[in-house]
């Protein structure tokens, strides 16, 4: 079991060192952090600058604060970071299945549900340091511009925003598995995503706890004004569906034809 | 000593029934043909026997151990070769062999000896280059080398042959050859003359069903054969006489002699009786020695 799970874990890591997706990640990771703490401290002037262009006269706004680049931050994640995380999960998920490998490593020993503990711990492992990557930067450019930051809170919707990418990185295993189809399963991922995220407008019942919340959670908590209870349940929702979801995968893995 | 045995296996496809009660039976330390035309059935056999594919119906016994769904300690001791070699293309040969030791639980220092003497085996060209770049023929000796890397009891190839120039196919049967000590080979291919070069016992395999198995010497021999050729001064007047026997499937005339197909009811006693009776004087008489081809067209003449 463990030198199976030693090479595998290679294996999959391999697919990320040896090629440019994880550098991809990270550049992705670095700019929108910069971004996002550059366009908050200078949010009023791109605005007036941008009024200027088309002729009209500048606003008076109040002075940007580190709450604008939090603002900034999460926006710019939630529209372009996920769905590069999307598309690499399923891209990563489907690799040994389009490309034939599975005799090169299903040819020994290895139990299937290992083979998927392995490629969900990797691609997890790969987001979350690419998220510590960009939540880094992001905190030295919000302190370098804005002379404060609030690194345990900052933290803490990090961490909320990355069970929500990685329940969203389950439903891509399960999607691939499914489907077969790479295509397929980047549609059907992309459709919860947006499904949860108008979800997350809804304040009645089971849908007040529906994983889409977490990214309102998350910017709340930053915030201060987030309901510890909710944000616990939305959480324990969270894991659990994803747990359920990745269950599923494993024992749809396990009869799946190979070849 | 009995190494695999496959009773009464069945797969479907839906509808299409790929495997129909397949009954195979693979000694130790002998190389098995498994030959047959394409879409007969043999890669699904083989896909099955790795558990890459569940069966509907049958056993399959490893090492007089049973192979069920999900069992996954057997393939300790079977290595696979598939006919089209897949590897990350971003890996080089050597990272593809480390890799696989790796899987072994081969320990650094022993996996490194290995892969050398590997490397030196199958012929990789170049190890440190990516796999990518490498020729179908040169994935083809990785995969052999990741095979041989896991010292198996049992190897399957799938078509090793198939898609390799002349002279790669030629180097690849020498190195199979060479394998017979060492462990037992399931070969499948539909390159007859190979199987012929190679093998030791053959099962022919049609629709899904296994037609033939035995020792390949046995099927060749000219014992089995029922084909018959005659010499004799007056050929025309023979062959009128045999054409219209009913002991008789066909009579080929050449300029020297007669080729004579019995019929597979036919008694040899009744054969010669009948030469006997046609009154022509004949030089000689002999049995034909057939090729592996000739007996695979004639088992699936009768199929």
């Amino acid at each position: 079991m463990r030198k199976n799970l030693h090479a595998l874990l290679k294996y999959d890591f391999y697919y990320f060192i040896k090629t440019p997706r994880i550098l991809i990640l990270l550049v992705v990771a670095f700019l929108l952090s910069g971004i996002s703490a550059l366009t908050g401290r200078y949010f009023n002037e791109l605005i007036n600058f941008a009024l200027k262009s088309e002729g009209m006269p500048p606003v008076e706004f109040d002075p940007p604060t580190i709450h604008t680049a939090y603002e900034q931050f999460f926006s710019q994640y939630n529209q372009i970071f996920v769905l590069i995380v999307i598309f690499i999960a399923v891209l990563f998920f489907a690799f040994d299945m389009s490309k034939r490998h599975y005799p090169l490593i299903f040819s020994h020993d290895v139990p299937r549900w290992l083979y998927l503990v392995s490629k969900l711990l990797v691609v997890k492992l790969v987001v979350f340091v690419a998220l510590a990557v960009g939540g880094l930067v992001f905190m030295f450019y919000g302190f370098i511009l804005f002379e404060e930051i609030h690194v345990l809170r900052f933290i803490g919707a990090l961490m909320i925003y990355y069970v929500y990418l990685a329940f969203l990185m389950i439903v891509g295993a399960l999607c691939v598995y499914a489907t077969k189809s790479q295509f397929t399963s980047i549609i059907i991922v992309l459709a919860v995503y947006f499904a949860f995220s108008l979800l997350s407008m809804v304040q009645a019942g089971v849908f007040a706890y529906m994983p889409g919340h977490l990214l309102n959670q998350g910017f709340m908590l930053l915030e201060g004004t987030v309901r510890r209870g909710e944000l616990l349940i939305t959480l324990l929702v969270t894991l659990g569906l994803s747990f359920v979801l990745g269950w599923l995968t494993a024992v749809l893995f396990e009869k799946k034809a190979l070849l | 000593m009995m190494l695999l045995k496959i009773e009464g296996l069945t797969k479907f496809y839906g509808d299409f029934k790929a495997l129909d009660n397949l009954n195979m039976n693979v000694e130790a330390n002998q190389i098995y043909g498994f030959i047959g035309r394409n879409g007969a059935g043999k890669t699904t056999t083989l896909h099955l026997i790795m558990r890459f594919l569940s069966h509907e119906a049958g056993s399959i016994q490893f090492n007089g151990e049973p192979v069920e769904n999900g069992d996954v300690a057997f393939k300790k001791d079977i290595a696979f070769v598939p006919d089209v070699p897949a590897f990350p293309d971003y890996l080089t040969g050597e990272a593809v062999l480390r890799l696989t030791a790796d899987f072994i639980g081969l320990k650094a220092d022993v996996a490194t000896a290995e892969i050398r003497k590997v490397i030196k085996r199958v012929g990789i060209e170049y190890p440190r280059k990516k796999v990518g770049s490498y020729s179908r023929g040169m994935k083809q000796r990785l995969s052999l080398g990741c095979a041989l890397l896991k010292k198996p009891k049992l190897l399957l190839m799938d078509e090793p042959t198939s898609a390799l120039d002349p002279v790669g196919r030629k180097d690849l049967l020498q190195l199979i050859k060479t394998l017979k000590n060492e462990t037992t080979v399931l070969y499948s291919t539909h390159i007859l003359n190979d199987a012929q070069q190679v093998c030791d016992t053959i099962g022919l395999i049609e629709a899904g069903k296994l037609l033939l198995e035995g020792r390949v010497s046995d099927i060749l021999s000219p014992r089995e054969s029922s084909i018959y050729v005659i010499e004799s001064s007056r050929l025309s007047a023979l062959k009128t006489v045999l054409d219209n026997s009913k002991l008789i499937d066909s009579v080929d005339i050449s300029k020297t002699q007669l080729e004579i197909h019995l019929h597979e009811n036919a008694k040899q006693t009744d054969f010669f009786d009948l030469l006997s009776k046609a009154a022509v004087e004949i030089e000689s008489v002999k049995r034909k020695s057939q090729s592996l081809e000739e007996v695979f067209v004639e088992v699936l003449k009768h199929a």
